[in-house]
């Protein structure tokens, strides 16, 4: 059936929270509202006012309130809104979520999810554009999952519900309304597996959230001139699924990173390092990088689309890796 | 029972405090709460608080510095124990030094040569050169061997009349007080000698094993042939042209700068096939040319200066900080006093005037002229001036001894009679040590700056860079200048950059008005 | 006499718990066997003696860096603690966590933060449990006067009591932050009670070096709560009598003020209660310090010959399986 990707996260929650009475959300405008875009909606109607809550604008306490309930039970789906409003709750989730079980013992378990829409579009300007996990693969004992597709987004999202660890599961924004097969009824994805969006000969272009649609139309644009990328969606930023990327590297020898956040300490920073490290003599030239300038992220939207990377930025990376002088 | 009292741990840090006072005296009465002691962490003064009831007995000293758990005395539970825990003195006395007993074990046909200790801080020499060839007859008192130690060439006198023996080679690096060769009395006991498969003579059964003569350096490794110069190449290209044995030279690098990748192995390896020879493992690849390495091991002054120069950035928190003054009037100055050479009975150069101006600088800032061992900072009244001298077997550092007594011409003599017996190796034992600070001109050379490294355990080093004309602004007008850096690096665990700060302000002041430096 | 003897004997048990173990690890840390920083608590213990003498089986637990000795009083066993405390792999993190994350699960504790004030919210999510499963049970939560001006006591204050969840937020008030005194650092003369208005919770002070005092204010709060009126603030007044940390000299403050509060030792205060109404006689409550004390030593040399953590233990508790 074709879904949205938001009906799909929107199904994700719906179904677990029928198969399973611990799971509740709460946050901001999650309940008559039915969350700012809509994720949420009918979900009050259906579970009533104990398991769907509003909260107060107090993202310190959503996490808390969500890290204090899972330790004790429940299975905890918190809502921040934006991915921006993550850093206000940093401490809560770098020090609190990600370290409470290695801090305190095997008998703390701490299943819950952390769901934020992120990314630009629209011109929501510097403080509602964000990509953030790049800032949280810096905190061990998180998982960081960042869906591209309405089939991967509710699978995933399942898994993370089911899973005994802290997930931060990041939607974006851009991709809400995008379609795509969802199978009807249950299915799971499992954490830590990258899927390979488009498979290819010459080049590997590892990209993340948005950047996987624009990676697959570089790839299109590219087929015509003759070069085949292999499109990677990792799908799961930790844990990191190394080895679907080392089989594709050992085929293309060639590798680009493409994401939305900023370049500097990002995620293609990561990478890059980590595939030189490991993958070194099977690298035919230097790891590729694209993502979002080193700025702000601007108001402006011909200089929003200016400052995030799109297809033809990729394109002209993975030109880059095969570029000879003769 | 009496109970030990340990320095406490006092906050995050703490790993060792030191004792400030006592409050109360030796086998005084004390109480479990008592503050009896005050001790300094790294951040406060603490008061000790007493752990137990009775007579204290103290051992660890005011200004003893103690680590947190270490004893720092007792409490004893009553007088009588308190007498006993004072008569007893240390606990068991330590175990009396006595070497073991070494038998002489010289056979009487045969003597053990052995490295001589030549000077105060040598450990080990190397051997420049045996004078004499394997088996010659020789006389005590022959000179039969050159070797170096860390500072100079020294002439290896032979102790026993007799037939040479020799088991260490040129170029060996040798420890005082190993053995180098022997020295057979007869011709019988030097065949006897020669004859034994260990080349150890006989009458030594239990000597120590024979020193393991240095590996021969290996058969030069078959290096890349690449000849001058780093070779771009991807980690792939690299793998495929190994596997295929083909000399990264023989590839040439298509990729962004020159880069050698994977389609340039593939394409040389097309080429080659449709070669009338083809290329096989069996026969080497076309040759570039190949790079002769030569090996020189780090012996005498060398090694010296490497284990030195290590060592002091090993252990020392160094900085160097640097400040360009205007030595205009300073060379003017110096003009002057060269016009006056016949009258002053020397030629001054630059480079005493700046070490003139370094020792008064010093007189100042008496911090900067001391030596610091790790514990104690030592600060000297008189000035020892090491001088840097760039000597063709390596660097030497002679000691103007009492520079701060001297005048200019005093000074300039100290200086040339070091710097000319550094060149030619003729420093004595003593003359590089003893310094308290050094200085360092590199100004002969087209340096504007370095940053030099400490000559342990002094604690600064200063550098003169050469002078260059400039344009610079003299009150507010644009003029050609000769500006000049000079570059201090401290150790900062000694003094901070306050104190550095005026030390180069102050040098600015003497070298930018000259005449204040022989006032 | 309104509470049995039993009840006493019980409150002063964990009064003393407290007490000797905060004693305890301030004697070992000086003695270089603890890693990192501790915090003594001595002279607050009457603030956890009390309130948790409101507790019932079911009930959830957040206490604070400061005492953490309260994790005694909650059953966490000694051996865990001193594991934890010393670094070693007896510990619940095995030795990983820390000293301030000294604590037992199946106790109801929920676990602290050394980041205070972010884990206030904590107990909301408890209490969150506690509403959902619809038993009468309270979430309690511990924090100091130098916490109480934090951004997250606030949200997670306010969220308690708009979703009325059964907190009771205990402002342990011992009129330091560090060096900041309480008069300096909070605005009013009550940091936990006097904001409460804010959120319409209900209110009371005690006074701390009281036990009795604090567990009387505690239960009228405790009762309401468990009858199903939302959240409270107690707010208990002590004095640190130490540094914030073991080396921490306090020359901030007049000694003369600290030798007052001193004399308000709410360990004697009770000795001397229960000795009064013939609760204890002298003799027994030196059999129970002994008695306490020889149970920690043991406790300490089971930590001390407890293995240190593996590279292995280093892992194993980053993620669940």
């Amino acid at each position: 059936m074709q879904t949205t990707y938001l009906q799909a996260v929107g199904a994700a929650l719906q179904e677990e929270m029928r198969r399973d009475d611990k799971v509740l959300i709460f946050g901001e405008d999650v309940a008559e509202f039915g969350n700012i875009f809509g994720v949420t909606r009918g979900m009050l109607e259906e579970f009533g006012p104990q398991r769907v809550r509003n909260t107060s604008i107090s993202e310190t306490a959503i996490i808390g309130t969500a890290l204090g309930a899972a330790v004790t039970g429940l299975r905890p789906v918190a809502e921040l809104m934006y991915a921006d409003f993550t850093m206000v709750a940093f401490s809560e989730i770098f020090h609190c979520v990600a370290k409470w079980r290695f801090m305190h013992g095997e008998a703390y378990k701490v299943p819950l999810v952390i769901r934020c829409a992120m990314g630009s579009s629209f011109g929501a300007g510097a403080e509602h554009s964000n990509c953030v996990e790049s800032l949280f693969m810096h905190a061990p004992g998180l998982t960081i999952i960042s869906p591209t597709t309405p089939y991967d987004a509710k699978g995933l999202l399942k898994s993370a519900i089911r899973s005994d660890n802290p997930v931060l599961f990041c939607e974006h924004k851009q991709l809400y309304q995008t379609k795509g097969e969802v199978p009807d009824g249950d299915y799971t994805i499992p954490i830590g597996v990258a899927d390979v969006k488009r498979p290819g000969t010459d080049v590997t272009v590892v990209a993340v959230g948005l950047m996987v649609r624009r990676a697959l139309e570089a790839a299109e644009l590219l087929q015509k001139e003759g070069i085949s990328v292999e499109v990677i969606d990792p799908r799961t930023l930790v844990p990191f699924d190394k080895e679907t990327v080392f089989q594709s590297l050992r085929k293309t020898h060639h590798v680009v990173v493409a994401e939305e956040s900023n370049k500097t300490a990002g995620i293609g920073a990561e990478l890059a390092a980590m595939i030189q490290e490991e993958m070194y003599d099977e690298l035919d030239g230097p790891i590729g990088r694209v993502a979002a300038l080193d700025i702000p992220i601007p108001y402006n939207i011909a200089l929003e689309k200016y400052v995030i990377p799109d297809a033809g930025r990729i394109a002209e990376a993975v030109r880059a890796q095969l570029a000879r002088n003769c | 029972m009496s109970v030990e009292l340990v320095m406490p741990r006092a906050g995050l840090t703490m790993v060792e405090g030191t004792i400030s006072a006592w409050t109360v005296p030796e086998g005084a009465a004390v109480k479990k709460g008592d503050a009896i002691m005050e001790f300094e962490n790294e951040k406060n003064t603490i008061e000790f608080a007493c752990t137990h009831d009775g007579y204290l007995h103290i051992t660890a000293q005011e200004g003893d510095v103690v680590a947190v758990g270490a004893p720092i005395g007792y409490v004893a539970e009553s007088q009588a124990e308190y007498q006993a825990l004072c008569g007893g003195a240390a606990p068991a006395a330590s175990p009396a030094e006595t070497a073991p007993p070494r038998s002489s074990g010289a056979a009487a046909d045969c003597t053990e040569l052995v490295m001589p200790r030549a000077g105060l801080t040598m450990v080990e020499g190397t051997i420049s050169a045996w004078t004499v060839p394997e088996g010659a007859a020789v006389k005590k008192g022959d000179a039969i061997m050159e070797f170096e130690n860390e500072k100079n060439t020294i002439e290896f006198t032979c102790t026993h009349d007799g037939y040479l023996h020799i088991t260490a080679q040129e170029g060996d690096v040798v420890a005082v007080g190993a053995p180098i060769g022997y020295v057979a009395a007869t011709q019988a006991a030097y065949d006897a000698l020669c004859g034994s498969p260990d080349s150890a003579p006989a009458a030594h059964p239990a000597a120590a094993p024979a020193e393991v003569p240095a590996a021969a350096p290996a058969e030069s490794q078959p290096v890349p042939a690449a000849a001058g110069g780093r070779v771009r190449i991807t980690g792939l290209a690299r793998k495929m042209a190994k596997q295929h044995q083909i000399p990264l030279a023989a590839l040439r690098g298509t990729g962004p700068n020159g880069r050698i990748i994977a389609q340039d192995v593939k394409d040389y390896l097309e080429a080659a096939a449709k070669q009338p020879v083809p290329v096989s493992a069996a026969e080497p690849a076309p040759q570039a040319a190949v790079d002769e390495v030569k090996q020189i091991p780090l012996t005498g002054i060398r090694r010296a200066i490497a284990k030195n120069m290590y060592g002091s950035l090993q252990e020392m928190a160094q900085c160097t900080a640097a400040v360009e003054v205007d030595v205009t009037d300073l060379l003017a100055y110096r003009q002057k006093l060269v016009d006056d050479q016949d009258f002053l009975g020397c030629k001054v150069t630059v480079n005493d005037l700046l070490s003139m101006a370094t020792v008064k600088m010093l007189k100042k800032h008496p911090m900067a002229n001391a030596t610091f061992d790790g514990k104690t900072i030592s600060v000297h009244s008189s000035v020892n001036l090491s001088i840097a001298v760039a000597a063709e077997a390596g660097l030497m550092v002679p000691v103007v001894k009492g520079a701060d007594r001297m005048g200019l011409v005093e000074l300039h003599q100290a200086m040339k009679d070091l710097a000319d017996r550094a060149r030619d190796k003729r420093l004595r034992d003593g003359d590089q040590t003893g310094g308290t600070f050094t200085v360092s001109n590199v100004g002969m050379f087209p340096i504007d700056w370095s940053t030099p490294i400490i000559n342990p355990p002094q604690v600064a080093i200063l550098g003169f860079g050469r002078s260059v004309k400039k344009m610079a602004v003299v009150n507010d007008e644009p003029k050609i200048r000769s500006m000049m850096n000079m570059f201090l690096t401290f150790d900062h665990r000694v003094f901070d950059g306050l104190e550095v700060g005026r030390i180069l302000a102050d040098m600015k002041t003497l070298v930018e008005n000259p005449e204040l430096i022989t006032l | 006499m309104q509470y049995t003897a039993e009840f006493l004997k019980g409150v002063y048990r964990d009064l003393l718990s407290v007490r000797l173990f905060e004693e305890k690890q301030v004697e070992i840390y000086a003695l270089g066997k603890v890693p990192g920083h501790i915090h003594s608590g001595i002279g607050e213990e009457a603030t956890y003696a009390g309130v948790l003498a409101t507790r019932k089986p079911g009930d959830y637990f957040k206490i604070t860096h400061r005492p953490v000795g309260a994790s005694r009083i909650l059953g966490t066993p000694l051996e865990t603690m001193f594991g934890e405390l010393m670094g070693r792999s007896t510990g619940n993190a095995r030795g990983l966590g820390g000293v301030l994350h000294m604590v037992s699960r199946e106790n109801g504790m929920v676990g602290f933060s050394g980041t205070l004030g972010c884990d206030i919210a904590v107990a909301d999510g408890a209490a969150l449990s506690i509403q959902m499963a619809g038993t009468d049970n309270v979430s309690y939560v511990f924090y100091g006067d130098g916490t109480s001006s934090r951004g997250p006591v606030h949200e997670a204050m306010n969220l308690a009591a708009i979703w009325k969840l059964p907190v009771l937020f205990i402002c342990n008030n011992n009129q330091f932050a560090i060096s900041t005194a309480a008069s300096y650092g909070v605005p009013v003369a009550n940091p936990g009670a006097d904001r409460a208005a804010a959120y319409g919770m209900p209110a009371r002070t005690a006074d701390a070096t009281d036990a009795l005092a604090v567990y009387d204010a505690a239960k009228e709060l405790v009762d309401g709560i468990r009858a199903g009126s939302g959240p409270a603030v107690l707010d208990c007044k002590c004095y640190r009598w130490r540094g914030h940390f073991e080396g921490d000299q306090a020359k901030y403050r007049d000694p003369a003020v600290t030798e007052e509060w001193r004399k308000k030792d709410c360990v004697a205060i009770m000795e001397a209660r229960l000795q009064e109404w013939n609760v204890l006689t002298a003799e027994e409550i030196q059999r129970i310090r002994d008695e306490i004390n020889s149970e920690m030593d043991q406790a300490i040399a089971f930590a001390e010959a407890s293995p240190e953590p593996t590279v292995e233990d280093l892992y194993r508790n980053l993620y669940a399986d």
